[in-house]
């Protein structure tokens, strides 16, 4: 079983427009095209292995109308809900995608409602039950207000205790914690900020650096997306560049395209796999999904295809590995 | 068909030492009539609903009458409920839990409801933890 931990859930709405006025007289701008979904790192990822039939538990706090849509439509794609209910409206995070632009999406996401002591309480009771049954724990995401910065890592530290393998998928102040707890894989979210642990994330040279800092406590591989194409994993003694061949490549909606990427790993993980092979299986994953208009894709033979455009370079660095 | 293939994947539950306040909180926001009872394992040991909360807090001879006529005021609906707002849920629950498996048959379930009167039925695995639940309409959803 696996176990997802969404702390802060969203409900994503997705637009995609022909351009964006952002200035002038006439300001209003209409999509042409339009995609709602449950959402929030984790639930993606159960989305994900839901579609796949892989058991999968799906946590975190939910509030009102919002939260109600969102057990709803997760459990409709064969997820296992556990979730906490709080006072509230559960956030609403929008994105908008520019046709012919090639940079990245607006995204402008809420904060999302806070969590009251008592509840925090029962999460952590619920949370130890459901370690019980998992043998991986997939925890990511932004912490809604009034949650300690240190959750993450107090919760990688159960989940350690109790024999549990977990990926953490986050950046902020409860990365920089996280860190000292040293999960299987930890994924820096560098959407907000590029500069991880005083490392600000340059080129190469300094993921490798930033890398190698985390994995100096307990963390076995660190896994830094470099755009949609390009994934760096960093193992205890090596590191590899693992990057998309494909001159076709029409990227659709980059929404949920790093839970594809973790979603594909801890599938493979869970099935046994080795840990580069997943990680290029999740690579396919997301290289899949972002090719679709709808987050996350369904078609797996599109994934397993896409496994045939990665390539694999073993990096160089200096005192550790060797160049293949 | 089989529970498996009906029953609905949610584990919203309780633990026997939360409050009756708890679960008020709980059952206001997610809007559901009753959860399970769980121990510290995730094993099914009770069952709760607003049903069971207002017998609790209603004066005896309420089941007896089966009308609030009798009752002076609301008010005193209030002082009972705040009076037992901070028993634990295992004071008030249903001990005696109508469980299924999610190998059983659909009809076995429909007769379990029919015969004692449920709404919600917890479903556990062969260690007795929580799986999920078969509500009424699941059953009615399955059947149409």
């Amino acid at each position: 079983m696996i176990l997802t931990v969404t702390l802060n859930p969203a409900f994503d709405k997705i637009y995609w427009v022909k351009d964006l006025k952002l200035e002038g007289e006439t300001i209003l701008s209409r999509a042409y095209r339009s995609y709602s979904s449950a959402g929030g790192k984790g639930i993606n990822v159960s989305i994900y292995l839901g579609r796949l039939g892989v058991d999968n538990i799906a946590m975190g706090f939910i509030a009102g109308h919002t939260g109600r849509a969102i057990k709803r439509s997760v459990r409709e794609e064969g997820v296992t809900t556990n979730f906490n209910w709080i006072d509230g409206e559960t956030r609403t995070n929008v994105a908008i995608l520019r046709k012919k632009h090639k940079d990245r999406p607006i995204e402008v996401n809420e904060q999302g409602p806070p969590v009251p002591e008592k509840v925090l309480r029962q999460f952590w009771t619920q949370y130890e039950m459901m370690l019980k049954r998992a043998s991986y724990a997939v925890i990511s995401g932004s912490l809604p207000p009034n949650v300690p910065d240190d959750i993450y890592a107090r919760m990688v530290k159960k989940a350690k205790g109790a024999g549990v393998k977990t990926i953490v998928n986050t950046g902020g102040p409860q990365l920089d914690e996280v860190v000292k707890e040293g999960p299987l894989i930890l994924k820096p979210d560098i959407r907000e900020s590029k500069t991880i642990l005083g490392e600000p994330l340059t080129d190469q040279a300094s993921v490798l650096r930033m890398g190698r800092k985390i994995l100096q406590n307990d963390t076995d591989y660190v896994l830094v997306s470099y755009g949609v194409t390009g994934d760096i994993l960093i193992g205890p003694e090596r590191a590899w560049r693992l990057q998309v061949d494909k001159d076709d490549l029409e990227i659709k909606n980059e929404v949920g395209g790093g839970d594809a990427l973790i979603g594909g790993i801890v599938y493979k993980l869970a099935d046994g796999e080795e840990m580069l092979e997943a990680v290029k299986y999740g690579m396919a994953s997301a290289v899949a999904s972002v090719q679709n208009y709808e987050k996350l894709c369904r078609d797996m033979s599109l994934v397993h295809a896409e496994r045939e455009n990665i390539s694999v370079t073993e990096l160089k660095e200096e005192g550790i590995g060797s160049e293949s | 068909m089989k529970v498996k293939d009906i029953m609905t994947r949610d584990l919203s539950s309780v633990c026997e030492e939360d409050t009756i306040k708890d679960l008020i909180y709980l059952l206001e926001k997610s809007e559901l009539p009753g959860v399970p009872v769980v121990d510290q394992e995730g094993r099914v040991v009770g069952f709760i609903s607003e049903r069971d909360v207002i017998a609790s807090a209603l004066p005896d001879y309420f089941e007896m009458l089966r009308t609030a006529f009798y009752i002076p005021d609301i008010n005193q609906l209030s002082k009972e409920l705040e009076e037992i707002a901070s028993d634990p849920i295992s004071k008030h629950m249903v001990e005696d839990v109508v469980s299924v498996s999610e190998e059983e048959e659909d009809l076995h379930v429909a007769d379990l409801i029919i015969r004692n009167d449920l709404n919600r039925v917890p479903v556990v695995d062969d260690q007795g933890m929580l799986s999920g639940i078969v509500r009424r309409i699941d059953l009615l959803g399955a059947l149409l």
